[in-house]
């Protein structure tokens, strides 16, 4: 796939109208920065790219040849069994993602390596946000669906994250990000969503 | 993908709490306990302990209803299984064997093995036990379909309880009852059906 078509896309949640008439054009190798206030619908609009929230107006093209399968959807929720150890986490993406990997290096990659035998529940936020990053490494998809992944990071670690998007994107991946603070991401297109809330 | 989901759901339940060895104790303390506290003579404990079993085998189900979808929901990990190469009706298939290996294989176990406590034959004992395994998929099943529907809801254990109890009244009925098998797969069979309707509807509800 070698761009991502958003035509007209509205979204009601309920009786409210979040956002209305948006439209934009992603390509391979390009970073969609979505910006916009609380409420604004940067969530809805992530989670209607991956195809959890069908859109109440317009079209995400392409219809065909694109499956929800090749979106890669990291939210603001961790995905961490929190009575688990770090080490069992990663096992059980394993299994879902069906592969094989190599946990003391990416527990190395993310600093987390003397947290191994550790429950989730007792590391920071921090940590958990970057533990829940280490889905990226383990499965690949085309489109990398990214909802607000900075919050709780240390500016050392937006800087290493932005350092993963960029080296993605250079192998020709496509990102859509959101957030709602201010990230220093050199993304190719910017949309404030504020602006489409009726 | 449907191994990899079903052998994932399985580690799961291994590594926590909700795990064979605790299910199985759970269900030897009830049908242990209560007929300290009931009435009756050795001669009536064949019928207290055939309702027993059931009534154990519902509040262990009761046991899982916060682990089904809802933990997943909860911390993220249903946004990957869902977008995972697997069709709805597979996931369906793959909680009800789950879910039926973690918190109903041990009670169909155990049940032949504690049946001799209780001065059953060995004609009762696999009576209750075929009876036991064909009703425990339906029964499975609704719990499934049931979290499915309601995960959403935070905090609602009890709604979902109050909603179940009633529906394992039909398994309950037919499973005291000796020769019942063929009513009680009937049964399951039409629960396993409508339930992967439901599950499926419930989890396109998910992204809403």
């Amino acid at each position: 796939m070698d761009y991502l078509l958003a035509e007209n896309l509205s979204c009601i949640r309920g009786s409210n109208t979040v956002f209305k008439n948006l439209s934009f054009k992603v390509s391979r190798g390009q970073i969609l920065h979505i910006t916009g206030t609380n409420g604004s619908g940067k969530t809805s609009l992530l989670r209607m790219i991956a195809g959890f929230i069908d859109p109440s107006d317009g079209k995400i093209i392409p219809e065909q040849n694109y499956t929800y399968k090749d979106v890669h959807f990291v939210g603001q929720k961790y995905a961490l069994k929190k009575n688990l150890s770090v080490e069992k986490n990663l096992s059980l993406w394993s299994h879902l993602y069906q592969k094989k990997i190599n946990t003391d290096q990416i527990l190395s990659d993310l600093d987390l390596a003397q947290y191994k035998n550790n429950d989730t529940e007792v590391l920071s936020d921090g940590q958990k946000r970057r533990l829940s990053i280490a889905r990226l490494f383990i499965h690949s998809a085309p489109i990398w669906l990214l909802d607000e992944v900075h919050v709780h990071l240390d500016s050392e670690w937006q800087v290493k994250l932005n350092q993963y998007i960029y080296n993605y994107t250079n192998e020709g991946g496509m990102v859509l990000i959101s957030s709602n603070t201010k990230i220093e991401l050199n993304s190719n297109i910017d949309i404030n969503l504020t602006h489409y809330n009726v | 993908m449907f191994k990899n989901l079903l052998l994932r759901d399985l580690r799961l339940a291994y590594y926590s709490s909700s795990n064979f060895i605790y299910i199985g104790s759970f269900f030897i303390l009830i049908t242990i306990l209560i007929p300290f506290v009931i009435n009756t003579g050795t001669e009536d404990f064949t019928s207290v302990f055939q309702g027993l079993i059931w009534v154990g085998l519902a509040l262990s189900l009761l046991l899982a209803l916060d682990k089904i979808f809802s933990s997943d929901f909860d911390d993220g990990n249903l946004d990957i299984i869902l977008r995972m190469e697997i069709s709805y009706d597979k996931i369906y298939l793959s909680k009800l064997l789950s879910v039926w290996i973690t918190y109903c294989l041990p009670i169909v176990i155990i049940v032949p093995l504690i049946s001799t406590v209780f001065n059953l034959t060995i004609n009762e004992t696999i009576f209750i036990t075929v009876n036991l395994f064909c009703g425990s998929f339906g029964m499975t099943a609704t719990a499934i379909a049931i979290n499915a529907l309601l995960m959403g809801l935070k905090r609602m254990i009890y709604l979902k309880s109050i909603i179940i109890i009633p529906l394992y009244i039909p398994f309950m009925i037919f499973g005291v009852e000796q020769g019942s098998w063929p009513v009680l797969s009937a049964l399951s069979m039409i629960a396993v059906v409508v339930a992967s309707f439901a599950t499926s509807y419930g989890l396109r509800l998910y992204g809403e």
